[in-house]
């Protein structure tokens, strides 16, 4: 019996959490992080012409960015949009965003203060006319951390945590003595 | 080609990947772990099962905290050794987390088949069938291209529900073996996993996808 209770209970756990994390998924799928970053992001790539970087990430008030690009030739414009003017990008439609470096350049850096606590994104984009690739440098910084950095860690502690005390419990439990299945 | 690691605990995607890939893993190992001790007084070898199951569960977590690889700018060159790396990592993952847990039940049911008959051994086959067969079927995906894939859409499609079909009897003969030889927790890990099964084959694209759209917002 005190096995039956245990199981069902700590399936109810294991299963709570994770359509917890389901219902967050659908209930708040308008603002999601593109990518986890702990305080910020940096990285190298490859920017063909027409290409764009978008990074995703919840700030409170200030983006500290730089960017450089190896060719000479090319220029890169950064700028900051909401979610729904990002949508509105994506599928080449208007778009209004805030620029955070004056215009195209090949290299820049600065500091950025958001007029709004939220997700927003900030796009590098190789749209001038040279037609010219280049490897693009660029970091982020932000001044908080993503709220969504300390979900994942939890939960997978949890998970461990769980497993553990499931196995805990089965081993506080007696197990049966042999019965006879099939008598003569 | 950029390569970056990745920690699965601390990149949200990749994490609820992850663990809607090995929830009915670690689901199913809790419950034959649970199964087995409550009942290891009645059976030959429990402890094969049971020791199985922990290295299930151990390497399931663990891989929770082990970082994977990330790659970007993929040449098709690049892509093939990506494949090939990744096939491996995938049997390595599989090795300890699938087949030996299928295999020891299948050993399990052959030396307790005089007394138990033979429900535990064929749940044990179909259960090695159904991860040597998925994960084939996964490695001939990652090596075909995705045009001949379509081409060969209804191979595929019947190799799924076969597989579907297997994992499904399979579980079906863990509820015959509680319900006939008294044995309700059997009975209950079947139910839950059948349950559990039914619920990824119909809905787990529809949540992959979701995730997907969540943390990437396409």
């Amino acid at each position: 019996m005190k096995i039956k209770i245990c199981s069902v209970i700590l399936n109810f756990i294991l299963i709570l959490v994770i359509f917890t994390n389901m219902v967050r998924t659908t209930a708040f799928y308008d603002h999601y992080p593109a990518s986890i970053t702990i305080n910020g992001e940096s990285d190298v790539v490859q920017l063909d012409p027409g290409e764009y970087v978008h990074v995703h990430h919840y700030v409170i008030s200030v983006i500290v960015f730089s960017f450089q690009c190896d060719n000479p030739n090319v220029h890169v414009t950064g700028f900051l949009m909401d979610d729904d003017y990002f949508d509105l990008f994506q599928h080449g439609m208007g778009y209004a965003a805030f620029y955070l470096s004056d215009g195209p350049q090949n290299s820049a850096s600065g500091r950025y203060e958001v007029h709004q606590e939220d997700y927003w994104n900030i796009v590098f984009i190789n749209d001038e006319s040279n037609e010219e690739s280049t490897l693009f440098h660029y970091s982020l910084l932000f001044d908080n951390e993503d709220p969504f950095l300390y979900i994942t860690p939890i939960l997978a502690i949890l998970l461990v945590v769980g497993v553990i005390l499931w196995l805990f419990l089965i081993h506080r439990i007696k197990p049966r003595e042999s019965i006879e299945v099939f008598p003569d | 080609m950029n390569i970056n690691l990745v920690f699965p605990f601390l990149d949200p995607e990749t994490f609820f990947l992850q663990l809607f890939s090995s929830f009915p893993i670690i689901l199913y190992n809790l419950l034959i772990y649970s199964t087995i001790w409550r009942y290891k007084e009645e059976f030959k070898l429990p402890r094969l099962l049971l020791i199985s199951s922990l290295i299930a569960l151990g390497v399931s977590l663990a891989f929770f905290f082990i970082p994977g690889v990330e790659a970007r700018n993929i040449s098709a060159e690049e892509m093939l050794i990506l494949n090939l790396y990744f096939i491996w990592l995938s049997l390595l993952i599989s090795l300890p987390t699938q087949f030996i847990p299928a295999l020891s039940l299948l050993i399990f049911g052959y030396f307790n088949k005089d007394r138990y008959k033979f429900y535990l051994l064929l749940a044990g086959t179909l259960l090695l069938a159904y991860h040597l067969i998925s994960f084939f079927t996964s490695t001939l995906m990652r090596l075909t291209d995705p045009s001949s894939y379509l081409e060969n859409i209804v191979l595929f499609l019947f190799l799924r529900y076969m597989i579907f079909g297997i994992i499904l009897a399979a579980y079906t003969f863990l509820i015959f073996h509680g319900v006939l030889n008294k044995q309700p927790l059997f009975r209950n890990t079947g139910i839950i996993m059948s349950g559990t099964f039914i619920f990824i084959f119909f809905f787990s694209s529809y949540f992959v996808q979701l995730i997907l759209m969540y943390f990437r917002g396409n």
